[in-house]
């Protein structure tokens, strides 16, 4: 791969792998200074991948082995979410009923998500907001790909949960 | 609040799996005969999919923070800079002991002699400042079968790319570059050379230039050791050193490597 086909491979994939680590961080700083330790990661690998290989899970793969590690040398994860719920909750403003209710529910949700145990949170993440396969998740967690759906399932299950009481919009399912 | 029936409980995964879309179609059609007979998981079932449908939301939704076009510029500086230092390498057999083979973006930079040595801290890259050396032997694959046929005798020309920043100044880069011209079994003085490079009066530093040549200060803290990496000549003052045509070692003045600076 050249150095302009690996700028091409920055352009397509950063933001997402950005988005994901904004996502599971909940912190600016720290999705900025992951983003860019997954990428030079990747540059000095990329030589070695087999040309066949699915880049974007490579990536998402790399992308939570730094953050796993960085969960185990911070012990900030709490403080992080709760900083960020608080400026959100700021900074929504009011909107129609349906589009409040949404925003938050997914306040909940991202709330629930930012508490849940490594495993589960980076499979729900993956799964759920990045759409990748679960044999791609099972390979980033070094789980089994029934792991991997258990760690959703679990996820969902705390979610729903934590939601009993709330109201949710009524909305039809994507998939 | 009362305990689930069992067969609610045994079906729970299955009804998460086919309110999220994710579920076979008979899990689906079971979870759907099930749900129809069964309030509680009904109720269960439609909170999924309203879960389901916000995160599907989420999916198009910016993340919160944002700055990731800030990120990006970051990167983009942080990855120019690692491609100006990276150097990767493979060391490889040959007829002459083992040599390392290193090249970085622009060409092959160093192809250096490792004799009975295996590793790259025998070798200039393991101590070089500012080179940021990564092993990567299938990307010098190619170079080395060139080099073992021109070894062979049955090549006559290597038509590598060269980077020759990790050569130690300006004039070891010109003499390399004009005994890279010589043609395949042609001679040319060490005199020529020098007359070549615009150097004269420089051929006893051409002559040892192939060998890495480089003055050492009395501070060198290889002067000790038996075994220099370099060929040395001792100059007493640095000016009678540069006067000749070297340069400093780089290993007791890497402060003065063309890379880094």
């Amino acid at each position: 791969m050249s150095p302009q086909a690996f700028e091409a491979l920055v352009a397509v994939h950063h933001p997402e792998i950005h988005r994901y680590l904004l996502r599971i961080s909940a912190r600016s700083s720290e999705a900025d200074d992951l983003s860019q330790e997954t990428f030079i990661r990747a540059y000095r690998a990329y030589q070695a991948l087999p040309e066949d290989a699915n880049v974007r899970a490579w990536l998402f793969a790399i992308a939570t082995n730094l953050f796993r590690n960085h969960l185990r040398s911070e012990k900030r994860r709490s403080t992080a979410h709760a900083a960020v719920r608080a400026t959100q909750s700021e900074t929504d403003g009011e909107g129609p009923e349906e589009e409040t209710l949404f925003k938050e529910t997914r306040t909940l949700i991202e709330d629930v998500v930012g508490r849940l145990p490594f495993k589960q949170r980076t499979a729900f993440t993956l799964r759920k907001i990045h759409d990748l396969d679960y044999d791609a998740i099972a390979r980033t967690l070094d789980c089994s790909q029934d792991s991997a759906r258990a760690h959703v399932f679990q996820a969902l299950r705390k979610i729903r949960q934590s939601l009993n009481g709330h109201a949710l919009p009524v909305t039809e399912v994507s998939r | 609040m009362s305990p689930k029936h069992p067969n609610c409980v045994a079906i729970e995964a299955d009804l998460v799996a086919a309110a999220t879309g994710e579920a076979a179609p008979p899990t689906a059609q079971r979870v759907q005969e099930h749900v129809n007979r069964c309030a509680p998981c009904l109720e269960d079932f439609g909170r999924y999919q309203a879960i389901e449908g916000v995160v599907g939301r989420m999916r198009t939704a910016p993340a919160v923070g944002g700055g990731e076009a800030h990120a990006r510029e970051r990167l983009a500086a942080r990855l120019s800079e690692l491609r100006r230092r990276l150097v990767s390498y493979g060391i490889f057999p040959s007829p002459l002991g083992h040599i390392l083979i290193a090249r970085s973006e622009d060409g092959v930079s160093l192809v250096e002699y490792l004799g009975d040595a295996r590793d790259v801290s025998a070798s200039r890259l393991g101590r070089g400042a500012g080179v940021d050396a990564m092993e990567d032997a299938a990307a010098l694959e190619a170079f080395y079968r060139e080099l073992l046929e021109y070894l062979e005798g049955r090549r006559t020309h290597l038509e590598w790319p060269l980077d020759l920043r990790l050569a130690r100044s300006d004039f070891h880069r010109s003499v390399l570059r004009a005994t890279a011209d010589i043609p395949y079994g042609a001679v040319r003085s060490y005199a020529g050379i020098a007359y070549e490079v615009g150097k004269p009066t420089a051929t006893r530093a051409v002559a040892t230039l192939p060998g890495e040549s480089a003055y050492c200060l009395p501070t060198c803290q290889w002067i000790p050791t038996a075994e220099h990496p370099h060929r040395l000549i001792f100059f007493g003052a640095r000016a009678r050193a540069e006067a000749a045509g070297l340069t400093p070692c780089s290993d007791c003045r890497p402060d003065l490597h063309p890379l880094a600076s």
